[in-house]
């Protein structure tokens, strides 16, 4: 199973998952997964619209950005809450073009 | 793997209608756009493909890659077969040209090709029946498996 997060708000669950169907609905109409260096928080706030896209494709913009504002709400830097799960979003955006090549995973370690 | 070539084909066609190596990664749906004819080849639907779960492609991938491996090993063990049915029909080959030519042929040389292709599947041969000392072991088990004539 690819990842996926469950995501709460007001009492009702929410899992965010990304299918290809989504990225390339989103990107069509222009977002594009570089830009989130420069423009964080549109890119933020677009990206996990896509997340909910393949379980919740009837939940709209606005509402997707008032559930990722109510990240973090409550902490001394809600953004940096934010952004955590954004680096997990990341990961499962990627994963959906990891997952087409088969070549075997090297890893790495930086020594002292 | 076909798959391992999409991320990072940056290959376009230039002015003077040559290839040329460019810097502009391909996007995302472009890879996704190229990758799909090659999954559905691997049997993947494209309803599984495009709104599935994502890492269904990689077994997707692996099963294409044993199934390969295995048709290539039957295609491997087919060829061998043929070989020995060859090297069987051709063992007196050159004694009989020789024969054609010779003043002395020598006689009862023909070919040595089997009547009937081999059993690959011995077991389903029928078994010889069991001899009388066999069946009587074969009891004696039988019975001290129910705790029976053994001390």
């Amino acid at each position: 199973m690819a990842k996926q997060i469950i995501f709460t708000y007001e009492k009702t669950d929410y899992t965010l998952e990304v299918s290809r169907e989504a990225i390339k609905r989103f990107e069509k109409n222009g977002f594009n997964i570089n830009d989130l260096g420069a423009k964080v928080l549109n890119s933020m706030e677009t990206l996990f619209h896509l997340s909910l896209y393949k379980n919740h494709p009837f939940i709209k913009e606005k509402q997707a950005s008032q559930m990722l504002e109510a990240v973090g709400v409550g902490h001394d830097n809600p953004l940096e809450v934010q952004l955590e799960l954004v680096k997990e979003l990341v990961e499962m955006y990627q994963e959906a073009l990891n997952t087409l090549s088969t070549t075997k995973k090297a890893t790495w370690k930086a020594m002292n | 793997m076909e798959g391992d070539e999409l991320i990072g084909d940056t290959h376009s066609i230039n002015d003077e209608g040559g290839s040329d190596y460019v810097t502009a990664p391909l996007s995302y749906t472009e890879v996704l756009d190229k990758a799909c004819p090659i999954f559905m080849n691997y049997g993947m639907s494209y309803n599984d493909y495009w709104k599935g779960d994502v890492e269904m492609a990689v077994f997707y991938a692996e099963a294409h890659r044993l199934r390969t491996q295995a048709e290539l090993e039957n295609h491997n063990f087919k060829s061998w077969l043929l070989g020995i049915y060859f090297d069987k029909a051709t063992q007196n080959l050159g004694q009989i040209i020789l024969n054609a030519f010779s003043k002395r042929p020598k006689k009862n040389l023909k070919s040595v090709f089997p009547k009937e292709p081999f059993d690959l599947a011995e077991s389903r041969k029928p078994q010889a029946p069991l001899t009388k000392e066999a069946e009587a072991e074969r009891m004696e088990a039988i019975f001290s498996l129910w705790g029976g004539t053994k001390q």
